[in-house]
């Protein structure tokens, strides 16, 4: 480029003269323009609408500079690196013409835009990757004004930009409002008086730390993280759609507290969850961790197609695996490629192509499913097992480290669209099963080129009506009139639509021959084959039978309860992957293979290409996303907003970070110092300064900084719906220590459930599961406990990173009415009556099991003055009075016919029966000395219990 | 109170956590909508509240208010209700052409079914002459009130994916439902009241669950609030037996002075936020139940509509369409399930379970239509009558068996919709099916365009409604949708 050009550039207008000649170690073309900081905000706002990864206006895209640099559909280039005047994009930003005149019917680039491009082109239009997409470096500790505020890192980054904003950090909080707010942060719930106590008599450093430890270490613990993840993994106990009918698979919730109590490192967090069943030598805790892609939901509405939910639960595993690990919203390249982020349409599918293999397919029965047994049976299991051992069966033909499903190990969909393509089935409609015939048009399936070598047995997963009358299926080599190689009874089914399995010897036939499933004996419809599996020989025929005979056995061994999970399909039997066209999965276009996005970096070396080699790359150090998205996850848990505000969207329309340095710093720390700890973590965090500071705040700081984005005091948001629950329940004395187990049912208002062709319904629990913790609570996805989803819960239908809070009249109607909270009321006032004599000290008493503070006197007096109108109301309100000094349970008789009849339905085997009464509730049974001090008592209770400093962690 | 109200509003908007919303959200509309989905409101004297929301006016001058959605869950017949098609008639029984199946999908159809002629007499009815069954003998009077669609379609033919593209334009759960996005874009006239109020009949929710009136990504606050006959009209508005009216006043008093001191001392404008919810809750607790109280209407409405206080029926759901709607909540959605005439039983049959569902909405629709209009209110409101999809014109075979009773498959196709009120012509119809009523030939119409066009009424473009979510623009008509201007006025 000519050098006198370039000033005469510089020099069009005053500014640019006085610059050039008063800072020509500044020239502006020797100044290296910086792409990110620059060029790419210019791009995304002015460009990228029409000249993106959607729209190409023009044949133009600035989405990847390959594209940039092509040639247009008018022949022009558009960036020409190097030369800004040969550059179409040049000549159109600057033409005076507002016909040719880019950004059109927009104003125009500012002079100091355009100049910013022209360098940039001059420079040769290098690109830089998006920040999120460049790998987290360790950063070096910034200087501080005051070395003694800043106790961690975390503090100096902190700092040092308050510094720069000539900010200063608010002074610490006190100590009753730090244990209250650690203590709801870590565990979910509040201190109790006696440990707010003990802290504020000595509110030391060692204490503080010591209060750390104590919370990390309890069970609770992973009780509150996992609620978290409940919605990311959109955990529900029913399948969703129409019928929504129940799903066992809480132990996956289980797996989950089980996994942040026992600290698992991140990075096998998510190796489990993503690939558990694929890590060499699985165990059975690892293979239910592939649960949390179960939770996509299962369309079991009469008529529906499997394949196509099965196709829309494998996308939403994609869709979830990005949003969750990699704060990237992929799911809009399932149509097109990626509108401002590096992603490619064909990329989509080929992280499909990881997922596209598993063996469920929205399947009524929900196969595979990972079976636990009682420990007796699961005893005898292992003893048949190594007596099939002993027998020489074929090892990968059943599981060895791991319980699951003896008969998936070959398991074969029927199918057209299913499998590997090779199947046929005579019958338009019909995808995905084979119907008994009816005439001659009578339909059957065919499956082509099957190896039958080496096989001795085969079992045939079926579904019936129950009207049938039982028949067999048949299944013959070459045509209908082929030779029979194995023939099934089949009975009439228990349970309408649900799938049985038959285990049949085989006639010895060896190479590959076309089958064909046939039924007989069948006047009626309804019986529908889902699939088939084989079991090899051993090559001598007794020793088959003797095999034969201990399968037989060891399928009669029965469960406890099965929990869907992944499954990967044998290699012979690997679905092909291909595009969609616009997303659409009856438009399969090109075959593609698993494959991680070219933007990104490459799979470790030595990756499989799988999901376990997927795992393996999200966990890779090199991987610039996976840590930074979880950081900020875990610090947006503690300050109520994240580094990155976006959770869920760490591209280029994301937020950009508040305190870059510090998310890289928090990230770097977390791989390597940490090891991928998730309590070491959240221990840097809690130990923080920053963490600590009080959040009040002056009319000043909140004008400034409104969202408290430069942390310039500390957190105050109010509680999470669970934690709203949790809190009245602890506080009151009422909450259930229990743990884990299948989820619970606490009384909630009759006539919520309603779905269609269920016959479930909501049976209130008994007992101390009325007062277990929110995340136990049932989770019915079309009608969720709602409270819940009154403070803002999703209905956990898709993953979601982030609940917007907002402040509702409805949420101030649950507090104050919902039964659970009434209750609360009734029992914390029986505990400030039996606190002490005096009203003060019962007021105050109430108080601090709320706050773990003492109330200012101006609260104390407030509260006195309520506990009197109120005493004076009830005495002149006898029937009230009466109320108030009974347990308030409302809902207690709702679905007590039911009970019995429905009990079986949830897999709540003998829980409930119908003659169970009503039981009081424990606190209830003590009597009451003076019914208007306890009336007026719970009317006190209840105002504290919906206090804004209750529901808020401050 | 107002006062407090508007003070926390103003704040909360400008400082709090919704400033990310409100810059996000392009229009800025749901920001405004927030602050007037609940309280506040239009009321005047606080300057820069009302300054934000005229700024943020809806595109062009609605043309109604309000809407009352009916959706007839499982899919009526239009073949036996509004789509006369005598060719069918000839075709009875004889078996289906080849060429309507091939690489078509079925929920239950197997094999080749019949063709099944219509099951009702049809007659042209009112001054329009527009052609409707026997079926619906009140609906006859009131036909000249409204635009007909006949050729209507959508892309799914499972009841639950459908009844998802129908109020959210997405198959697929979680996307904000039809009543959200426009609580979202206009909030609520009345302050005591949800914005957005549903209400079942039939005994069963509509296939979807709540998903069909859930907000997805919008705030919480945006739901559908479903009224209920039986218990708390709405969730939890009722007071405990331990406390009444005064008590509870008492109680909110002083639970409302410790938190204006809690703002006085710690600052958060979230504070003032959740005293005005309580004020507002504390009301609610007397309008809601005060508008679900149908028994105050005289005899002579409920002799119009058929309805009876205290029974859950469609009759009382239009009734309190009509009341909620008087009381300015913005969009009353009802859902009455039950129409899924398959024929495998009598309440499925078109010649037995269908009667029964006309019976019980027949009058109950044509009364609130005559209602709205006696009352001035048809001018700003939009009635919407419809379904997920229609009805095959052949007859149902349960894979490749004849089924027992007559009744028809789901079918995407083709099906029938109407509209009544402000902005649309009387006396219309629009688009027309082939002649045995498989598909539409002209004037086809989508579900997205349906929602496109209820937008429009309301006053929004359909493609500038919009919320930015993970990292993306959504629209409740996804990529597409055009209004369908023909039947506008």
């Amino acid at each position: 480029m000519p050098r006198s050009r370039r000033v005469l550039i510089a020099g069009a207008t005053a500014v640019g003269l006085v610059f050039v000649v008063a800072a020509s170690a500044f020239w502006p073309h020797q100044k290296k323009v910086d792409f990110n900081h620059e060029v790419r905000p210019i791009l995304n706002k002015k460009c990228i609408a029409c000249h993106g990864g959607v729209r190409q206006n023009g044949g133009f895209s600035v989405l990847f500079r390959e594209d940039a640099l092509g040639k247009l559909k008018s022949g022009k280039v558009g960036i020409v690196p190097g030369d800004p005047n040969a550059s179409e994009v040049v000549r159109r930003i600057t033409s005076p013409d507002p016909a040719q005149r880019m950004p059109r019917h927009r104003d125009p680039l500012s002079a100091e835009e355009i100049e910013t491009i022209r360098r940039w082109i001059a420079q040769g239009a290098k690109w830089e990757d998006h920040w999120a997409y460049i790998k987290p470096v360790a950063v070096p500790l910034p200087k501080v004004s005051d070395e003694k505020w800043a106790r961690n890192g975390i503090d100096r980054f902190v700092l040092a930009r308050l510094d720069k904003e000539a900010l200063a950090p608010s002074p610490a909080a006190s100590c009753d409002v730090l244990i209250r707010r650690v203590s709801l942060d870590l565990i979910g719930l509040p201190p109790t008086p006696e440990e707010a106590g003990a802290f504020c008599r000595n509110p030391s450093e060692t204490a503080y730390q010591q209060v750390v430890e104590r919370l990390l270490a309890s069970p609770r613990y992973g009780e509150h993280r996992a609620a978290m993840w409940l919605d990311l993994s959109r955990y529900a106990d029913t399948r969703g759609y129409e019928r929504d009918y129940h799903r066992e698979i809480w132990r996956y919730r289980d797996w989950l507290i089980n996994a942040f109590n026992r600290d698992l490192p991140f990075d096998r967090f998510t190796t489990e969850q993503v690939a558990g069943d694929l890590i060499p030598g699985a165990t059975d805790e690892q293979v239910l961790a592939t649960a949390f892609n179960r939770n996509t939901m299962t369309n079991d509405e009469g008529g529906t197609s499997d394949e196509e939910f099965r196709t829309v639960a494998v996308l939403d595993r994609v869709n979830t695996t990005w949003e969750v690990f990699q704060g990237t919203t992929i799911s809009c390249v399932q149509c097109h490629s990626h509108p401002y982020d590096p992603f490619r349409h064909k990329e989509y599918y080929s992280l499909v192509a990881f997922y596209n293999n598993t063996a469920d397919a929205d399947w009524n029965d929900e196969t595979p499913r990972l079976p636990t047994y009682a420990p007796a049976d699961e005893a005898r299991l292992r003893t048949l097992l190594a007596r099939l051992d002993s027998l020489g069966a074929r090892k990968d033909m059943r599981p060895i480290h791991s319980l699951l499903a003896h008969v998936e190990a070959t398991l074969y969909p029927l199918g057209r669209n299913a499998a590997s393509s090779n199947a046929e089935s005579k019958n338009n409609g019909g995808e995905n099963e084979a119907v008994s015939p009816k005439d001659e048009r009578g339909s059957y399936v065919r499956y082509a080129n099957v190896d039958l070598t080496g096989l001795s047995s085969m079992v045939i997963g079926f579904s019936a009506n129950t009207r049938n009358k039982p028949g067999a299926v048949v299944v013959r080599i070459g045509s209908t009139a082929g030779p029979v190689i194995a023939r099934a009874p089949i009975a009439s089914a228990e349970k309408h639509g649900v799938v049985q399995t038959v285990r049949v010897p085989l006639v010895p036939t060896s190479g590959r021959h076309d089958l064909v499933f046939a039924f007989e004996k069948q006047k009626k419809d309804g019986y529908a084959i889902r699939w088939y599996g084989f079991y090899p020989t051993t090559g001598d025929a007794a020793r088959d039978r003797q095999i034969l005979e201990v399968q037989r056995e060891v399928a009669a061994i029965v469960p406890q309860d099965e929990t869907p999970v992944l499954f990967e399909l044998p290699q012979n039997q690997r679905r092909i992957t291909r595009r969609f066209e616009r997303g659409n999965w009856l438009v399969p276009a090109d075959t593609v293979a698993p494959a991680t996005p070219g933007s990104m970096p490459p799979m470790p070396r030595g990756a499989p290409a799988n999901r376990l080699g997927l795992a393996q790359w999200l966990t890779s150090p090199e991987n610039p996303l996976t840590a930074r998205v979880t950081v900020n996850r875990f610090w947006a848990q503690f300050f109520g907003t994240g580094i990155v505000e976006t959770l869920e969207d760490f591209g280029t329309q994301g937020a950009a970070p508040s305190h870059p340095e510090l998310l890289d710093w928090l990230a770097v720390r977390f791989m390597t110092d940490n090891k991928w700890s998730i309590k070491a973590l959240q221990r840097d965090i809690v130990l923080s300064s920053t963490y600590r500071q009080s959040s009040r705040v002056s009319k000043a700081l909140v004008e400034r900084d409104p969202a408290n984005r430069l942390l310039g005091r500390g957190p105050r948001v109010r509680l999470s719906a669970e934690q709203v629950r949790d809190q009245a329940l602890a506080v009151s004395g009422l909450l259930s220590e229990k743990m884990l187990g299948k989820s619970v049912m606490p009384p909630q208002p009759p006539g919520l459930w309603l779905s269609p062709y269920n016959g479930q319904s909501w049976l209130p629990a008994r007992g101390e599961d009325r007062y277990r913790r929110a995340l136990y609570t049932y989770w019915k996805r079309t009608a969720p406990y709602p409270s819940m989803l009154t403070f803002d819960s999703p209905t956990r239908e898709l993953a979601v990173s982030r609940r917007i809070r907002t402040n509702t009249p409805l949420q101030a109607l649950v507090t104050l009415n919902d039964p659970v909270f009434v209750e609360a009321s009734q029992a914390l006032a029986r505990k400030m009556a039996s606190a002490s004599d005096s009203l003060d000290e019962q007021l105050k008493s109430g108080y601090r099991h709320a706050l773990a503070a003492d109330p200012s006197p101006e609260t104390l007096a407030r509260l006195r003055q309520l506990y009197t109108t109120s005493a004076a109301g009830y005495r002149q309100r006898p029937q009230l009075l009466r109320n108030a000094v009974h347990a308030y349970t409302p809902y207690d008789t709702a679905g007590a016919g039911d009970r019995k009849a429905q009990g079986r339905k949830y897999g709540g085997k003998g829980q409930y029966a119908a003659t169970d009464s009503i039981i009081t509730p424990a606190w209830a049974t003590r009597p009451v000395k003076d019914s208007v001090q306890v009336a007026a008592l719970t009317a006190v209770a209840g105002a504290i219990l919906n206090l804004d400093a209750f529901l808020t962690k401050q | 109170m107002i006062d407090l109200l508007q003070r926390a509003r103003f704040e909360e908007l400008q400082l709090s956590t919704r400033r990310h919303f409100l810059t996000q959200c392009a229009t800025g509309m749901g920001g405004m909508a927030l602050a007037s989905m609940y309280g506040c409101g239009s009321a005047p004297g606080d300057i820069p509240l009302v300054a934000a929301a005229n700024s943020l006016q809806p595109h062009f001058p609605a043309r109604v208010k309000h809407v009352i959605f009916l959706h007839m869950a499982g899919a009526p017949s239009q073949l036996e209700l509004y789509d006369y098609k005598p060719e069918l008639q000839k075709l009875n029984n004889q078996p289906c052409p080849d060429s309507l199946l091939e690489g078509k999908r079925f929920a239950f159809i197997r094999g080749v079914p019949k063709m099944l002629g219509p099951q009702a007499e049809f007659a042209p009815r009112g001054e329009s002459g527009l052609s409707v069954s026997n079926l619906l003998p009140h609906f006859h009077e009131v036909v000249d009130k409204v635009s007909i669609l006949k050729a209507m379609y959508t892309d799914q033919f499972n009841h639950a994916p459908a009844q998802l593209l129908m109020h959210t334009g997405a198959s697929i759960p979680g996307r904000p439902s039809l009543g959200s996005w426009v609580t979202y874009g206009l909030g609520s006239e009345n302050e005591n009241l949800p914005g957005f109020i549903v209400l079942l009949s039939g005994g069963k929710q509509p296939d979807a669950g709540r998903s069909v009136f859930g907000s997805g990504f919008l705030p919480s606050v945006f739901q559908g609030v479903q009224c209920r006959s039986g218990g708390d009209p709405v969730l939890y508005v009722g007071d405990p037996n331990i406390t009444d009216r005064e008590l509870r006043r008492q109680a909110i008093d002083a639970i409302n002075d410790i938190n204006e001191r809690q703002y006085q001392e710690v600052g958060d404008p979230e504070t003032l936020t959740r005293i005005a919810q309580y004020e507002m809750a504390f009301r609610m607790q007397v309008s809601v139940p005060e508008v679900m109280h149908i028994a105050d209407e005289p005899e002579w409405v409920h002799a119009m509509y058929g309805s009876q206080p205290g029974k859950a029926s469609f009759a009382n759901n239009c009734l309190l369409a009509r009341r909620l709607v008087e009381k300015g909540v913005r969009f009353v959605q009802l859902f009455d399930w039950g129409w899924d005439s398959h024929g495998t039983d009598k309440s499925t049959a078109l010649n037995f379970g269908l009667h029964d569902k006309c019976r019980e909405t027949d009058r109950p629709i044509a009364a609130l239509l005559r209602d709205l209009e006696q009352r001035g209110l048809l001018d700003e409101t939009l009635v919407v009558w419809g379904a997920e999809f229609g009805r095959t014109p052949m007859q149902e075979n349960r894979n490749g068996n004849e089924n027992p009773f007559l009744g028809r498959d789901h079918h995407a196709e083709a099906f029938t919709t109407w509209l009544a009120g402000g902005g649309v012509k009387r006396g219309f119809s629009h688009g027309e099916t082939d002649e045995i009523g498989y598909a539409g030939i002209s004037g086809r119409t989508h579900v997205h365009d349906l929602q496109a066009t209820i937008l429009h009424l309301l006053g929004f473009d359909h493609e500038k409604l919009i919320h930015h979510f993970q990292g993306r623009p959504f629209r409740l008509t996804d990529v597409s949708g055009k209004v369908i201007k023909s039947i506008l006025t």
